[in-house]
């Protein structure tokens, strides 16, 4: 059986600050005495991802995931713990580690503002040490595929978010890496751009075989990229497992939302499910998943429906009930 | 094995080449902010010339120097030193508190080798318009300049060039200060002063006496500005030029062996924040 990929044991971090009591006198104080605040961002953490997975890695703010994703990337020395990516130990900063993976950071550019993105591919391309034939080969392979063809002449402070990251994930893919560590790829897209980056990384993964390990706030994103992911809350791993299952065993509902185009009385939602909020023109109700539909259709037929929103529960409540769950066996 | 190595070395050189481009077409974007700068280029050293010229009115001699001598060692030594200066370390710190610096961590490039090649782009077109500057005084003030040799200039402007590095080694030690002190604008200016002091730009550091010119020749400051002048001038002879260039070298090894040790150190610390 192959080695996976990925290996992580007991990993963790604890990162020290130093608390200072506010205002003036708190500001002069901290000049002769300050106190050591230790805080630990990830609290022994395991796990292991085989090549070619698509793993999501899930939690909320401050639950560990990008602290996770920046040990195996290399910036950041663990407190403890183990952790081997494509054989290396990452801290190491081996340069032909490097050469095989990649860190996308939807918070961070690696592009240079001011000029087209193309200087910032043609410098990657000699920092990568990319032959020239590979070099445009990937470039064309990947613009074609991101629709980026003509932006990569524009000054990159004159795209758009969107157009911007599919820049980033050029710069990041032109030396094919062999694992794509993604940190909220998607984070401040509209729909429409989010929904081409995720369209781009599914087609990519099964196509070059990438191993892929995606941090997200967007159920949507890991809904539609994994089939396996990793919880993480407050430092710890909560759930490691097949997406669906998951879902299925902890989103016992989905979330109606509907404005009407006249007054409807609160008793009219009588069995069809829980109402969470209610004023005069909207209502929002928690219906269970299976009868989310059927509701959908009543409402519509039944009541002067001006628009229906159905959602899913938002992350932190999957992550919440899970880490409840934990706690509870 | 050979081939190998003979294409590692050419992808590095064009890694280097591709710094440099990249870095010099970062340069021209804003390109009327780059007028401003040369108003500074202009101002200081003409401020020494009239001074100067002021206090050789009444004197034929003045510390040991000519009238010309002075006023040519004012321009060599503005010249050498634009050449030789550096100012990375704010955007090295700069980097380094607002997460920037990840991008070092993750390539495969050392960040010392990227700052370089990256410093000398951006500055390509400050140092070119920095010397027209100094070379127009030159020609305003031509009546009083010393022409010095073809040989003297170019072994002035290798020694500036070495001096280039030992700035920008200098500038990226304490730009990596910030792993530990967050902001370094206080620790950059008490080491500025001392820069100052000893480096020969603001007046000629054999006027104060041996002991403070052989002080300031075994600190590396003087060779960005004192030095390269002195040469231009014949005041320092080629055995002593040949000397410079050592001390030179051993600056550079030292301090390439300090942001080793500082760079190991400071990204052990270094938390990535704003990521």
């Amino acid at each position: 059986m192959a080695s996976p990929i990925i290996s992580v044991k007991k990993l963790s971090k604890t990162y020290t600050s130093y608390r200072k009591q506010p205002g003036f006198l708190g500001s002069v104080k901290s000049l002769f005495s300050r106190e050591k605040v230790l805080s630990e961002a990830v609290k022994g953490i395991s796990f292991e991802i085989d090549k070619g997975e698509m793993v999501g890695f899930l939690g909320p703010n401050g639950a560990g995931k990008t602290t996770t994703l920046k040990m195996l990337s290399g910036i950041l020395h663990p407190s403890g713990g183990e952790a081997r990516m494509l054989g290396y130990t990452p801290w190491e900063r081996k340069a032909d580690f490097q050469k095989r993976f990649a860190l996308v950071m939807g918070q961070k550019t690696q592009l240079w503002w001011d000029l087209p993105a193309m200087e910032s591919f043609l410098l990657n391309k000699e920092i990568y040490g990319i032959p020239d034939a590979r070099f445009k080969k990937t470039l064309d392979e990947l613009t074609t595929m991101l629709d980026i063809a003509k932006l990569v002449d524009v000054p990159v402070r004159k795209l758009s978010l969107g157009e911007r990251m599919k820049c980033e994930l050029v710069a990041a893919l032109l030396h094919n890496p062999e694992v794509l560590l993604l940190d909220e790829p998607t984070i401040g897209l509209d729909v429409t751009s989010q929904l081409a980056i995720r369209e781009f990384l599914r087609r990519y993964n099964a196509s070059s075989k990438t191993t892929v390990l995606l941090t997200s706030h967007y159920m949507e994103d890991v809904e539609a990229l994994c089939e396996r992911i990793i919880v993480i809350n407050q430092g710890q791993k909560v759930y490691d497992g097949d997406l669906d299952e998951l879902v299925h065993r902890t989103l016992t509902h989905k979330i109606l939302t509907v404005t009407f185009t006249e007054r409807v009385a609160k008793e009219r939602f009588a069995g069809m499910g829980d109402v969470r909020e209610h004023s005069p023109q909207r209502v929002v109700l928690h219906v269970p998943r299976e009868q989310a539909k059927a509701v959908a259709a009543r409402v519509l037929t039944e009541l002067p429906t001006d628009d229906i929103l159905i959602d899913e529960p938002p992350i932190e409540d999957v992550i919440r009930r899970v880490f409840a769950e934990t706690h509870a066996s | 094995m050979q081939t190998k190595a003979r294409k590692s070395i050419l992808f590095g050189w064009r890694a280097n080449l591709r710094i440099l481009s990249t870095a010099f077409a970062n340069s021209l974007a804003y390109r009327t902010d780059l007028f401003f700068y040369r108003v500074f280029d202009l101002v200081e050293p003409l401020a020494l010339l009239l001074m100067w010229s002021a206090l050789f009115a009444t004197n034929e001699q003045l510390v040991g120097y000519t009238k010309a001598e002075m006023l040519t060692y004012v321009l060599a030594s503005r010249l050498a030193d634009t050449v030789a200066i550096s100012w990375v370390h704010e955007d090295v710190a700069t980097s380094i508190r607002e997460g920037r610096i990840t991008q070092f961590l993750l390539k495969p490039i050392s960040h010392v080798r990227y700052v370089f090649w990256d410093a000398l782009g951006h500055s390509v077109q400050a140092k070119t318009m920095s010397l027209l500057v100094t070379v127009g005084l030159m020609a305003l003030f031509h009546a009083h300049m010393i022409i010095g040799s073809p040989a003297r200039a170019a072994v002035a402007l290798l020694l500036a060039l070495g001096a280039f590095m030992i700035n920008v080694l200098f500038s990226v030690s304490y730009g990596y200060a910030a792993f530990w002190l967050g902001r370094i604008n206080g620790f950059v200016q008490s080491f500025y002063i001392i820069r100052w002091m000893f480096n020969g730009l603001a007046f000629p550091l054999d006027i104060l006496g041996q002991g403070f010119r052989t002080v300031s020749l075994a600190l590396p400051f003087a060779y960005s500005a004192f030095v390269p002048a002195q040469v231009y001038l014949g005041r320092m002879d080629m055995t002593q030029a040949f000397h410079a260039a050592l001390v030179e070298g051993v600056w550079i090894l030292v301090l390439l062996a300090l942001t080793r040790v500082l760079w190991h150190f400071g990204v052990r610390r270094y938390e990535g924040v704003g990521i």
